[in-house]
C-alpha cells in the first residue's frame, strides 16, 4: 500500500506546483494590463457614477486603448487592502504592471529597486495622448514631486504620476469644541476631552501625531519667525520636514510617552469606523485623512443618516500636518506603453472629474474642466448673502478664484483644497528604514 | 482489508490520503515556516532576538515581563477566553440537556433554532450586537464594560460550538444506565451527577476546546465590540504582521500555539481512551 501511496502523492504535489505556474504565465501575456490599487478608488460606473450607467473606467480604457493604438488589451484591476498588503504581495512574487501606492511606499519600493522610472516620452507635452503632463497641477508636480528626494538621490517625479492627494487633520463638531483647540496637536492629550477623540490605528499616522505634539511649541515658534520674515519659506519648510521626519531613538522615546498619554485619553483607535460614529455623536473629534473627512462631512448633512443635519468642520493643525498622495508607478518588466496610456487616460479631464465625484478625493490633475467641477460643487449660489473669495491659484494657476460660502472655507472645500498658507505647513512623511520600522512598530504595538 | 479480492488493495486507510496531504500542505508546512521565522533574523541566521524582545524588551528580567504589555495582553486574552468558556458551558449544558431529553419528535428542529444564527454572516451579527450595546449605553463606556461586551460577543458567537458536542454525547447515553441508577435508589439529581454528567464529559471537553481556543484569537469580536480598546493575543499577532515584523509575529504565534497544546493536554485531548469512547462527539 505504501508503494501505491507514493505516486499518488507525487502527482498531487506536481499538480499543486504546476497550477500557480500556469496561472503566472497567463498574466505575463502582453495583452493583459495588471493594475493593483485600492477598493472604490476608480469610477466603477453604474448608478453611483458621475455619468450614470456608464461602465467602469478601467473597462472603458480597453476601448480607448484600441482606438488609439489598434491593440487589444484586457485590464485586470486588483483592489488591495493597504500599502502593506501590496508590499507583501509583491514581495511574495505577485506581478503587476501598474501600482498605486502611497508616497512612503513609493519611496520604499524605489529604494528596494522594485519599480522603474517613467519613460521620458511620458513627460513630452507635445505628444497628443500625454494628458498627464499637460494637466497635472504645477503645485503637485513642481513643488511636491520634484522637490521630494528619494533615497538614491533622484526625484520622486521621475518615478510616479500623481493620482489623489490630500492632508491629514481633525474632523470636529464645532458645537462641542472650538476651532482654536483642534488647531493644536495637544488636543489629543487634553483631559477636558477624555473619550471624545479618535486617532488612527496605524503606526505612521500615530507617530506623526506624536511628533506633532512633541515639536508643537517649537514649530509654532518657527512659524512666527517665518511670519516676521526672520527665515525664508524655503528654510522653514526644510526645518519642518526634518522635525516631522525625526525618528531618532531619543525622540521616539519622548514621543512614546506622549502617545501613551494620548492612548489613555482617546475614545479609541479606528481605521474606518470613525467616519460614521462622529456623525452619530459618539465622539466629537476624529483624526482623519482629508478624503475621508470630505465623506464624513457629507454624511453629516445626509438626512438619511442624521435626523438633524450636523455641520462638522475640518481643521489642519497649525504647527504642521501630513501631506499624503497616492501615485501610479511602473513595476519592473511592466507593459510600459499600456501602463502609461492608462495613467494618461485617467488624466483626461472628464475622467478626472468622474473619479473625483466617485471617490470623493482630490485629484492631482488641475485644468479648467476640473476647476469648473469644483466651482459647480462648492461655488456660492445666487442666494448666498456674503460669498467669500477662495484662492486656488496655487493649484489651478493664476486667476483661479472661487466665490463660495463662508463655511466652506472650513468644510469640504477646505478639506479638498487647503489654502496656500496651510499647504506650506504640510510635510511629506518619508518611509521608515528597516531598523526604524521595527523600533516604531514595537513601540506602537505596546501602546495601542 | 478485503481478503476475498486480493487484487484490489483499496482499504479505508487510503481515504485518509487527501486529508494527510491537506494536513501536510496547510498545517505542517506553514507551522514550520512560522518556527523558521520566529528563530531567524532577516538574513536567515539563527537568533533568539525575538524571544528576548517578547519577554524582556527593556532588559528588566522577569519583573519587567510581568508588568509588560505583552504579559497583560496574554492575561487579558486568557481571562476573556476563560470567562467566555464558562458562560458558554453554563448556558449550553442545560440547553443541550433539555433538547436531548425532551419528548418532542423532532429534536433536530429544536436544535436548529440554536444553529440558525450561524447562517447569518458573523460580522453582520457582531455589528448588530454592537448597535444593541450602543442602544443600551454600555458600548465603550469604560474598560470594564468593553471586556464584558467582548465576552458577551464571544459567547454569542461560539455558543453553538458548545451546545452541539454536549448534545451529541447526551443523546447517545444509554437510557438503561439511568433506569439502573433509579432502580438502585438514586434520586434524579444523583443519577444526573453520577451517570449523565460523567458520560457527557467527552462532549464538555470537546466544547471547551471549541470555545476556549478561538476566543483567544477572534479579534474581530473584540475590535468591533470595544472600539479596538480590548486587545487580545490574536490582534497582537496581526499588528506585528501588518507592521512588517514577521519574526516578532511568528514568535507570538508560537506562544499562542503553546497555549493550544496546554489546553488540549489539560482537557485530555491527547488521551487515547477518551478518543475511542467519543468518536461521534469529538467530531464537533
Amino acid at each position: 500500500m505504501k508503494k501505491r501511496f507514493l505516486p499518488f502523492a507525487l502527482i498531487a504535489c506536481l499538480a499543486a506546483t504546476a497550477l500557480p505556474l500556469t496561472a503566472c504565465t497567463d498574466t505575463q501575456e502582453e495583452n493583459v494590463l495588471r493594475i493593483a490599487s485600492w477598493d472604490e478608488y476608480i469610477d466603477e460606473g453604474g448608478a453611483d457614477s458621475y455619468v450614470e450607467g456608464s461602465r467602469a473606467l478601467y473597462e472603458e480604457f480597453e476601448d480607448w486603448y484600441f482606438e488609439q493604438t489598434g491593440k487589444r488589451i484586457t485590464v485586470d484591476y486588483v483592489p488591495l487592502q493597504d500599502n502593506e498588503t501590496m508590499y507583501n504581495k509583491i514581495k511574495m512574487g505577485d506581478r503587476y504592471d501598474l501600482l498605486c501606492p502611497s508616497e512612503y511606499m513609493i519611496m520604499k519600493l524605489a529604494a528596494e529597486d522594485m519599480i522603474q522610472k517613467l519613460p521620458s516620452s511620458f513627460f513630452d507635452p507635445s505628444l497628443d495622448n500625454n494628458y498627464y503632463v499637460r494637466n497635472v497641477s504645477d503645485y503637485i508636480q513642481k513643488e511636491v514631486f520634484e522637490r521630494t528626494e528619494m533615497t538614491d538621490g533622484s526625484k520622486l517625479s521621475e518615478y510616479t504620476a500623481g493620482y489623489m492627494w490630500g492632508s491629514t487633520g481633525f474632523v470636529y463638531n464645532p458645537e462641542k469644541i472650538s476651532a482654536d483647540e483642534v488647531k493644536r496637536w495637544s488636543v489629543l492629550t487634553n483631559e477636558a476631552y477624555v473619550r471624545k477623540i479618535t486617532a488612527k490605528d496605524n503606526v505612521r499616522d500615530s507617530y506623526f501625531a506624536g511628533l506633532g505634539m512633541y515639536y508643537e511649541a517649537e514649530l509654532l515658534a518657527l512659524k512666527t519667525r517665518l511670519n516676521d520674515g526672520a527665515i525664508t519659506l524655503e528654510s522653514y519648510k526644510k526645518q519642518l520636514s526634518e522635525k516631522m521626519n525625526d525618528s531618532s531613538v531619543g525622540t521616539m522615546s519622548e514621543v512614546q510617552k506622549l502617545l501613551e498619554k494620548m492612548r489613555g485619553n482617546l475614545y479609541g483607535l479606528e481605521t474606518d469606523e470613525g467616519k460614521l460614529d462622529i456623525v452619530t455623536g459618539r465622539f466629537d473629534v476624529s483624526y482623519q485623512w482629508s478624503g475621508d473627512a470630505v465623506y464624513t462631512l457629507d454624511m453629516g448633512e445626509d438626512d438619511e443618516i442624521t435626523d438633524e443635519p450636523l455641520a462638522l468642520e475640518y481643521c489642519i493643525p497649525e504647527a504642521a500636518s501630513n501631506l499624503w498622495f497616492d501615485g501610479w508607478v511602473l513595476m519592473k518588466d511592466a507593459n510600459v506603453d499600456a501602463a502609461t496610456a492608462f495613467i494618461n487616460f485617467l488624466s483626461i479631464p472628464e475622467n478626472v472629474v468622474r473619479n473625483m465625484y466617485y471617490i470623493g478625493y482630490t485629484s492631482c490633475i488641475a485644468g479648467d474642466e476640473v476647476f469648473s467641477y469644483v466651482e459647480e460643487t462648492y461655488g456660492a449660489d445666487e442666494t448666498e448673502e456674503a460669498p467669500v473669495s477662495y484662492d486656488l491659484s496655487y493649484f489651478f494657476g493664476d486667476g483661479h478664484q472661487l466665490l463660495t460660502s463662508e463655511d466652506q472655507t472650513r468644510r469640504q472645500l477646505f478639506a479638498q483644497y487647503p489654502t496656500r498658507d496651510t499647504i506650506d505647513r504640510l510635510v511629506v512623511m518619508k518611509p521608515f528604514d528597516r531598523e526604524t520600522n521595527e523600533r516604531a512598530n514595537r513601540m506602537w504595538n505596546t501602546i495601542k | 482489508m478485503t481478503k476475498t479480492k486480493p487484487k484490489l488493495h483499496f482499504s479505508r486507510k487510503l481515504l485518509a490520503i487527501p486529508y494527510a496531504l491537506f494536513l501536510a500542505v496547510f498545517v505542517v508546512v506553514p507551522l514550520l515556516i512560522v518556527v523558521y521565522y520566529a528563530f531567524t533574523s532577516d538574513d536567515g541566521k539563527f537568533t533568539f532576538e525575538y524571544v528576548r524582545v517578547f519577554f524582556d524588551k527593556n532588559g528588566n528580567g522577569l519583573k519587567g515581563f510581568l508588568t509588560s504589555y505583552n504579559f497583560k495582553t496574554i492575561m487579558r486574552s486568557l481571562f476573556i477566553s476563560f470567562m467566555s468558556t464558562i458562560v458558554c458551558l453554563l448556558i449550553a449544558y442545560p440547553v443541550a440537556y433539555i433538547i436531548a431529553n425532551c419528548k418532542l419528535k423532532n429534536k433536530s428542529t429544536l436544535l436548529l433554532l440554536f444553529i440558525v444564527p450561524m447562517w447569518v454572516n458573523f460580522v453582520l451579527r457582531i455589528n448588530a450586537l454592537k448597535e444593541l450595546f450602543v442602544w443600551l449605553g454600555t458600548y465603550n463606556k469604560s474598560d470594564a464594560w468593553n471586556i464584558v461586551n467582548t465576552i458577551i460577543g464571544m459567547v454569542y458567537d461560539f455558543l453553538p460550538f458548545m451546545i452541539l458536542p454536549i448534545y451529541t454525547t447526551i443523546i447517545k447515553i444509554d437510557k438503561s444506565y439511568l433506569e439502573a441508577a433509579k432502580d438502585l435508589g438514586a434520586t434524579p439529581a444523583k443519577a444526573f451527577v453520577k451517570v449523565t454528567l460523567p458520560l457527557s464529559k467527552a462532549g464538555i471537553v470537546s466544547g471547551i476546546s471549541m470555545v476556549f481556543l478561538p476566543s483567544m484569537t477572534n479579534y474581530v469580536v473584540s475590535n468591533y465590540l470595544s472600539f479596538r480598546n480590548v486587545k487580545i493575543i490574536g490582534k497582537l499577532i496581526d499588528d506585528y504582521f501588518t507592521g512588517d515584523l514577521w519574526h516578532d509575529g511568528s514568535f507570538i504565534s508560537l506562544i499562542l500555539l503553546l497555549f493550544m497544546f496546554l489546553v488540549t493536554w489539560l482537557t485530555g485531548g491527547f488521551d487515547e481512551d477518551e478518543q475511542t469512547n467519543t468518536r461521534g462527539a469529538s467530531l464537533w
